[in-house]
Order: C-alpha cells, then sequence, then structure tokens
C-alpha cells in the first residue's frame, strides 16, 4: 500500500515536472513577426574581419531566409546545423570550429532556423574554434 | 564480506555489456535524445552496485574514443554514475513503473544536469540560455527514456541476474 502511494506520488511529480518545462518551453519560445522588418546580418570570419549584409524581408524565420539568400549553406551537416557562412566552412567534427549564433550582443537561445527573423534586430554568425576545449 | 578484485569472468562481461551499451546507442542514434544507455545504467547499476561502474566508465572512454574530446566529456564522467549510484539506491523497487519514473526523471532533468559544466565554460546567462533551447530534447529523452524502460527494464533485469548467477556457478 506504502510502496503504491510511492509510485502514485512519483508519477504526479513526474507530470508536474513535465508540464513546468513544457510551460517554459513554450513562454521562453519566440513569436514570428508579420509584415516586412528590416534586419542586420554580421559575419565575423576565423581571420577577425567582420562581413555586414543588411536586409529587409517578410520570411519569418531567419534561417532559411538565409539559406534563400545564398549567405548560409547547410552543407552535409546534422538537422538544424549549418556548415558555411559567406563562403567559410566550420563544422566542429572535422576542425573543432562552428559558428556561434549571437542576437543582439548575447548568445542565441534557440538555433538560427528556429530564429524568428525581428524587425531592427542585429545577428551575428562568430566562427569559434572549439578545438582548445580538449 | 570481502571485496574481491574483478574476475577474469567479470573483467570479460563488463567489457561486453560496455561494447553493447556503446553499439546500441550508435544504433538509435537516429532517434534523437532516444537512447538506450539510461536503461543499461540502472540495469547494470540495481544487479552489480557500485561494481556496474567499471562498465559504466568503460562506456564513456569509448565514447570519448570515438567521438573525440569536448565539453561534453566531462558530463559524462558524472551524470551516469549519478544515474548508477541513483539506481542502487532504489534496486529494492519491483515495480517496472518506478524504474520508468526514475528513467523519465533522469531524460528531463539531463539538460539541467549538464549545465554546471556550460557554468564553468561559459557562465550562467549561457548555461541557462544553452538549457532553455535544449528543453525540447529533453521532452523527447524523458518520454523515450520512460517508455524504454517500462518495457524492457524488467526483462533485461532478470537476464541480467541469470548471467551473474551463471559466472558464480562458474566459479564455483
Amino acid at each position: 500500500m506504502k510502496n503504491k502511494k510511492s509510485l502514485i506520488l512519483a508519477v504526479i511529480g513526474l507530470v508536474i515536472a513535465v508540464a513546468v518545462l513544457i510551460t517554459v518551453y513554450f513562454v521562453t519560445r519566440p513569436e514570428t513577426e508579420d509584415g516586412s522588418k528590416a534586419f542586420t546580418l554580421v559575419v565575423t570570419h576565423s581571420d577577425g574581419t567582420h562581413k555586414t549584409f543588411e536586409y529587409t524581408t517578410d520570411a519569418e524565420f531567419l534561417g532559411d531566409y538565409l539559406v534563400a539568400q545564398g549567405v548560409v549553406e547547410i552543407g552535409d551537416v546534422d538537422d538544424g546545423m549549418f556548415a558555411y557562412a559567406d563562403g567559410e566552412k566550420a563544422v566542429y567534427e572535422e576542425n573543432g570550429c562552428y559558428w556561434g549564433f549571437y542576437v543582439n550582443d548575447g548568445y542565441a537561445t534557440v538555433g538560427l532556423f528556429d530564429t524568428p527573423i525581428e524587425d531592427g534586430s542585429i545577428y551575428e554568425l562568430r566562427y569559434e574554434d572549439g578545438s582548445s576545449w580538449s | 564480506m570481502r571485496k574481491t578484485a574483478l574476475t577474469v569472468a567479470e573483467l570479460t562481461l563488463f567489457g561486453m555489456l560496455a561494447a553493447l551499451t556503446f553499439a546500441l546507442k550508435v544504433v538509435m542514434s537516429g532517434l534523437p535524445n532516444i537512447e538506450p544507455v539510461s536503461l543499461m545504467v540502472m540495469v547494470l547499476a540495481s544487479v552489480y552496485g557500485l561494481r556496474s561502474l567499471f562498465p559504466i566508465y568503460t562506456y564513456v572512454l569509448l565514447e570519448i574514443l570515438v567521438y573525440g574530446i569536448g565539453t561534453w566529456n566531462i558530463n559524462y564522467l558524472y551524470v551516469w554514475p549519478l544515474l548508477a549510484i541513483l539506481s542502487i539506491c532504489f534496486r529494492k523497487m519491483g515495480h517496472p513503473l518506478g524504474w520508468a519514473i526514475l528513467s523519465g526523471a533522469f531524460g528531463l532533468a539531463f539538460g539541467a544536469l549538464c549545465a554546471p559544466v556550460d557554468i564553468f565554460m561559459g557562465g550562467w546567462e549561457y548555461a541557462l540560455s544553452k538549457w532553455v533551447s535544449g528543453i525540447g530534447f529533453d521532452l523527447a529523452h524523458c518520454g523515450g527514456n520512460f517508455v524504454i524502460a517500462l518495457l524492457l527494464f524488467r526483462p533485461l533485469q532478470k537476464l541480467m541476474v541469470k548471467l551473474k548467477g551463471n559466472l558464480r556457478r562458474a566459479r564455483a
């Protein structure tokens, strides 16, 4: 009887924890904006140079739009990732480097392809070297 | 009872179980955050107690040898042993639902468990944003772990107990 009660309490606890995380997920997930939006993309290359792109679009999500513009290429990587930005390749499994994604100077909380385009935002793709962690 | 060193049979078995755990993970790698490692760790820990840390750390070594060095190496050094220790604490738990809940809760907490390393590497803001962005994966991890444990924990545990008994008889 005591064991059954503990199990029921544990199930309830897990369900509550799942509900809380689902709530956090939906509350923190950014929403898309309708209409025309202007934004800036900065690509910081491995040699430290910056290239700036200015865009105006009705597109909803950043990743798909940048791929359509040719500034980002997915390459042969896992879903949700991309290998090339402005022609330069960074694939962690190959050279320990990757493209860090920043939104308005802060590290992005979602990936490039899940980020809705916001009017006036500055997005940055920064070549980062993770191989120094070894 | 006097503690003994690993026998040759145990060494062999633990090596095989570590390799099996790694192979199963590779086979299921196409399913994001659905993995059999949690199940294997729980089964091994519930049957072998602290000695299960041998195959668990052998599995971690295999992961590092194949996938290379990264911050996740540090996570793996404490996350899997933590599940093992929890499983040892609950080893008398008979109901498979209890094990499913433990496995599901572990999957749900996986992102948070990895956060301490991220705090050290990039600060708490980086760790928080990484955890939040991974919540979807943690939810999938929870669901996958729960179902896999509910269906397979008891049959696997019975098999492991039988295997352990066979080893003891072989030594006698």
